[in-house]
């Protein structure tokens, strides 16, 4: 069964102080993680902040979770978390008394909202640090924070704003690894960045915004898939002619080029390591295998040259 | 959950009711507001006034008491006149404003100094409801020191006096009530709305202050220099005496009416109809998940 879809945009539009900042978007989502890329200015925070009802649309609408944005906002908001980019949190409280107090808010009891307060700081890790006053806190521990805050009423689907600025590279990949416990834990994440690197690592489906515009949506779980099958290796020694033959045999399509360099198309059903394994057999030392790995920054590229950002579904 | 177990699960528990937002909201405010003792002695000493109010009703209802430590006191004097009431709801109103200019700026200023709102608006809670609540957490305090006591002293009266005594004087209780509701929403207001624009706790309780001397001093002067009484439309004390004694049907003090030179009360309504729309405007404003430059 095709998963339901996360997002449905149709014709939705924004203008913020008489001005437009997303024009007419459309198009649908449906990956466990998406990830929202666009440059400065090109309207993710203010996607971000139509979807959750911060801000009216002045034309057309949305669906989350099968739900619109303009008549269902108050039922959406239970099943909704969000981290914003920025700092957010009240001064002279601690961690557990805020997230406790927004798990409330989300309608938790308030026994099972103290509960889940304790849970959810010591799952992103601060579970030492709960009864800290939040603005003695690190910029990291501050995101963590934000992070639990979003999560603590197990909510369908989560919205994260910019989820690793600021951080350093090992906080950074904290917050990676929890995003991905939290998919994997079956809630829906929509990650809004600007770095590639971080969407690629975490999302499966990428909407692509410029200048307000869609530039392009794209599955990349499927990009991925296309783009393993397209292998370069170098060799050493071994029979090298029995390694084609084999490569051959597993319905790869092999060019050769110099220095013992070969190009391979894999098929369906043919993984890296059965390359190795024939290899073995042969004597053949593999002593390079490079995949195309810049599949998102491709599309993203690609996304950004296109003219006026005119929109442009599924790359 | 097992401590060991840090994994990440879902909820999938009960919930309450949607309501429930503006009681939450209303308690967390309530406490933190309260964290400090500053804002517990000023609460327990507003309350020393209608007790040692209540002291003196039952003194001179029992007129033995008096007498037996040698205070004869004319019978026809009344000692306890409508007045009284007024004067103690004058005295409390001091207290209630205290109490809003130091709770007041705990309640709104905190949230959006950090950009709090966004984590309150993206849960099943509206902008108005946010509000409500932090009302709700500021006149809380503020009716136990105006309208409950001044109720029950009322009530104490009525039981020592015989119940004839609250059907003759049936405007002490409605002004009491109706009288501080008054004042309390509009302290409410005003401190919520300049605390949602100064972000900065202890700029917000001076500036709360300040404007309320700023406006009655200038109310006065222009009183003064232009030889008019419409000044007294920037006073708030003025506007809401002027109410009070309206409510209560006249006051005297030292054999003249109180206020002196009042303004129509159609115009102390309507100045009040207007700090009311411009309290509201100012939170309309300021209190939104999602700020636009412009």
């Amino acid at each position: 069964m095709p998963p339901t879809p996360l997002v449905e945009l149709d014709g939705l539009a924004v203008r913020l102080a008489g001005r437009p900042v997303l024009h007419a978007l459309s198009g649908t989502l449906s990956g466990r993680v998406v990830g929202l890329l666009g440059p400065n200015g090109a309207g993710k925070t203010t996607l971000l902040a139509t979807l959750l009802g911060f801000v009216p649309a002045s034309g057309g609408t949305a669906r989350l979770l099968g739900c619109d944005i303009r008549t269902d906002q108050r039922a959406l908001r239970s099943r909704v978390g969000y981290m914003p980019e920025n700092d957010a949190y009240v001064a002279g409280m601690s961690a557990v008394r805020l997230v406790r107090m927004m798990a409330e808010l989300s309608g938790l009891p308030r026994r099972a909202a103290l509960e889940r307060a304790h849970e959810a700081l010591f799952w992103v890790g601060l579970g030492e640090a709960r009864y800290r006053k939040l603005e003695t806190y690190s910029l990291g521990m501050k995101q963590l924070a934000k992070l639990a805050q979003a999560l603590v009423h197990g909510p369908e689907v989560v919205f994260l704003d910019e989820p690793t600025n600021g951080l350093d590279p090992a906080a950074r990949e904290r917050m990676l690894r929890l995003i991905g416990e939290v998919a994997a834990a079956g809630v829906r994440v929509v990650v809004s960045s600007h770095l590639l690197r971080d969407v690629e690592s975490c999302a499966d489906e990428v909407i692509v915004l410029k200048e307000g515009q869609v530039a392009a949506i794209a599955n990349l779980a499927e990009e991925r898939r296309t783009h393993r099958r397209f292998l370069e290796l170098e060799t050493r020694g071994g029979d090298a002619g029995g390694f084609l033959d084999a490569l051959s045999a597993l319905g790869c399509e092999v060019a050769e080029l110099a220095h013992r360099r070969l190009k391979v198309i894999l098929h369906d059903g043919v993984e890296v390591r059965t390359l190795y394994q024939a290899a073995a057999e042969r004597g053949i030392q593999v002593r390079r295998l490079t995949s195309n790995r810049d599949s998102l920054e491709t599309i993203f590229l690609r996304a950004m040259e296109q003219e006026g950002g005119a929109p442009r579904a599924g790359l | 959950m097992p401590v060991y177990d840090r994994r990440y699960r879902r909820y999938d528990g009960p919930r309450v009711e949607h309501r429930a937002g503006i009681r939450t909201i209303a308690r967390y405010a309530l406490a933190q507001a309260f964290s400090s003792r500053l804002a517990l002695v000023l609460l327990v000493v507003s309350l020393l006034v209608p007790l040692g109010f209540a002291a003196y009703l039952y003194v001179v209802n029992n007129l033995d008491v008096l007498a037996a430590v040698g205070i004869r006191i004319d019978e026809e004097f009344p000692l306890v006149a409508p007045s009284l009431f007024f004067w103690m709801l004058v005295w409390q109103s001091g207290f209630a404003f205290l109490l809003a200019a130091f709770i007041g700026p705990t309640l709104v200023a905190p949230d959006l100094a950090h950009q709090a709102m966004p984590l309150y608006l993206s849960r099943p809670v509206s902008r108005g409801e946010y509000v409500t609540g932090k009302l709700a957490a500021l006149l809380a305090p503020l009716s136990l020191v105006t309208w409950i006591p001044g109720l029950l002293v009322v009530l104490l009266q009525a039981s020592l006096a015989g119940w004839g005594w609250l059907a003759d004087n049936w405007r002490v209780p409605l002004t009491l009530f109706v009288g501080s509701w008054l004042w309390n929403l509009l302290m409410a207001l005003f401190a919520l709305a300049v605390s949602a624009w100064i972000r900065w706790r202890p700029v917000a309780t001076g500036a709360f202050i300040g404007l309320f001397v700023i406006f009655e001093a200038f109310g006065h002067a222009i009183n003064g220099i232009l030889d008019t009484r419409w000044g007294a439309l920037l006073s708030f004390d003025d506007l809401v005496h002027t109410i009070w004694a309206d409510l209560l049907g006249g006051v005297s003090l030292f054999g003249r009416g109180f206020p002196d030179n009042p303004l129509p009360i159609g115009a102390c309504w309507a100045a009040l109809g207007v700090v009311f729309t411009a309290s509201l405007w100012m939170l309309h404003r300021k209190v939104r998940a999602f700020e636009v430059s412009r």
